[in-house]
């Protein structure tokens, strides 16, 4: 593995936990949604290192794997967004 | 096993004919009550069709592997298909009012295709996609209707759900760069070894048992369960849980070396332990019916891990897992249907002050019966079937505590279902509102748990079918 697409996997790595920490430790439901999605950010970009081949021929799985990644991620926020609105609106009733 | 229709087709339409009714309940909305229960039968019938097509696969748009998704149909997916299909049609039929709620048929619909496509999924990426269909489809089922409770319990619902699949997600990821595939036979094969194969696995097994509600991660699911509507908490306790057991079992099985599943036994044992203490415990305190029925779930989930702490020295312990699954989906699912019917009679659901609903209730109230027999697994209900063969299976392994266990879990449900038996006894008070809710509820839920008590019989067929393929 060359320098690069280690410190590519490291910050990767280090993303994704920061993510989980927001998503696991956060009391604020806007600050959890957005750590779920810095943790799905950090595996996007561990599957995009993972697309550079050794020879520098990229690999084109691990980008598909991304978008749709990122597709779902989309469709969670917006759901998680319209729960929170739903939590607030409620609560004021 | 014979094919008497094409894999490709049957296995492409189970996930496919949900799909299209999906689009069907958007195009056609004053329809989609109809549509999503059409489609829920539909997918019943398809998948007794399917069972001539055990063995079969299929690579979607003609790709193999390593490039292509297979769909795969052995006996285990069969089983887990075939016990998930009933419970949706007849939830179906038994909550057509919640399915006329707005955007409910087309998430039920939406459901139901994630979970066919998990039951069936032979990619471990495609189990992803899967798996994140049935959390978001379920966790917008929870809030349909609901007040802030139910809000705030579908966002921690969705938060744990998020959390699960991002964790399955990065393993998946690791797995990828170790191997350079994601179809778990080839993965399997490449046998790996070491770091690349125990960080992926711990990742996967703590997002899958986070998803799976399995204790001590468990304390999402009594709030999600206990405040939706009944059918859909039938669908939640008695599949969607199970989808993310299911995939790790697979997992264990299928994709990880025998030795390591050996090695991380013991942790799946004391999990197991932990569940049923702490769910049995936790149902025998509650103060609401749902709650009680939820807490139920959690016990009940206890054994399908304890059954995968034997499956590495017993291959008996994957039918007592897939027996499990079974009945306690087949009886949860037909107990919160008629919960739902005696609370709604009663005007509350606190369990000490419910009482006997009426005569109307016939039904209902023997579905209640039939599934706390299978439940606390008297014989010769599916519970029982589940129970006796891990307890053979723990027993050749060499651990004798088990099958004491069994029983004494089976006498702590004993004990809190008997509080609902108790309530049915109690005089209905004066003021209790009138009426009657519709005989095919009760009808559906009594349907439910009867074949919770069938399956007892099909000890047999069920393990031949699960050990065609090992």
């Amino acid at each position: 593995m060359s320098p690069v697409d280690l410190l590519y996997t490291a910050l990767a790595v280090a993303l994704f936990g920061l993510g989980l920490g927001a998503l696991a430790l956060s009391a604020r439901p806007l600050k959890k949604l957005l750590g779920a999605n810095v943790m799905g950010t950090g595996v996007f970009s561990l599957l995009i290192v993972t697309a550079r081949g050794p020879d520098g021929a990229t690999d084109p799985v691990p980008h598909a794997l991304v978008i749709t990644g990122i597709v779902v991620t989309v469709a969670a926020t917006g759901l998680g967004l319209a729960l929170i609105r739903r939590t607030r609106s409620a609560s004021k009733d | 096993m014979p094919t008497a229709a094409s894999p490709d087709a049957v296995l492409a339409a189970l996930v496919v004919l949900p799909l299209a009714a999906t689009l069907g309940t958007l195009v056609l909305p004053r329809l989609a009550p109809a549509v999503a229960t059409a489609a829920s039968w539909a997918n019943l019938a398809l998948v007794a069709f399917a069972f001539g097509t055990i063995g079969g696969e299929t690579w979607l748009a003609g790709w193999s592997a390593p490039l292509g998704i297979g769909l795969r149909l052995d006996g285990l997916a069969w089983v887990f298909l075939a016990f998930s299909a009933p419970v949706f049609a007849l939830a179906a039929s038994a909550g057509r009012a919640t399915l006329a709620e707005d955007g409910a048929a087309t998430l039920w619909t939406t459901l139901i295709a994630g979970v066919n496509a998990i039951f069936l999924g032979a990619d471990l990426f495609n189990l992803y996609v899967g798996l994140e269909v049935v959390s978001l489809s379920a966790t917008a089922l929870t809030a349909i209707g609901a007040g802030a409770a139910a809000a705030r319990a579908a966002l921690r619902y969705l938060f744990v759900g998020l959390g699960g699949s991002l964790l399955y997600l990065m393993a998946v990821a690791s797995i990828y760069r170790a191997t350079g595939t994601l179809d778990m036979g080839l993965v399997a094969s490449i046998g790996l070894q070491g770091p690349a194969l125990a960080a992926p696995l711990a990742f996967a097994t703590a997002g899958l048992l986070l998803k799976g509600g399995v204790a001590p991660f468990h304390f999402w699911l009594p709030p999600a369960h206990g405040n939706a509507a009944p059918i859909v908490s039938a669908a939640l306790s008695a599949v969607v849980v199970k989808t993310a057991l299911y995939v790790l079992l697979r997992l264990w099985l299928d994709v990880a070396p025998q030795t390591a599943l050996a090695d991380a036994a013991p942790i799946f044992r004391a999990l197991g332990l932990l569940a049923v203490v702490v769910g049995g415990v936790a149902a025998l305190r509650a103060l609401r019916l749902k709650a009680l029925i939820a807490y139920s779930t959690v016990a009940q989930l206890g054994y399908l891990a304890l059954a995968l702490g034997f499956a590495a020295e017993a291959p008996g312990a994957t039918v007592a897992f897939a027996a499990f699954a079974a009945a306690h989906a087949l009886a949860k699912s037909g107990l919160f249907v008629a919960a739902g019917m005696i609370a709604k009679a009663n005007g509350h659901d606190e369990v000490p002050r419910l009482a006997d609903p009426g005569a109307a209730y016939g039904p209902a109230k023997a579905a209640v019966a039939i599934a706390g027999g299978a439940l606390a697994g008297l014989p010769p209900t599916g519970g029982f079937l589940a129970k006796w063969t891990l307890a053979q299976d723990a027993a050749a392994a060499g651990a004798w505590w088990v099958a004491p266990t069994l029983v004494a879990a089976g006498l702590l449900t004993a004990a809190y279902m008997a509080r609902l038996a108790t309530a049915m006894m109690r005089d209905p008070p004066e003021d209790a509102p009138a009426g009657e809710d519709g005989p095919l509820r009760g009808w559906s839920a009594l349907a439910l748990a009867s074949a919770a008590l069938l399956l007892g019989f099909l000890g047999a067929p069920l393990a031949a079918l699960l050990e065609a393929e090992r």
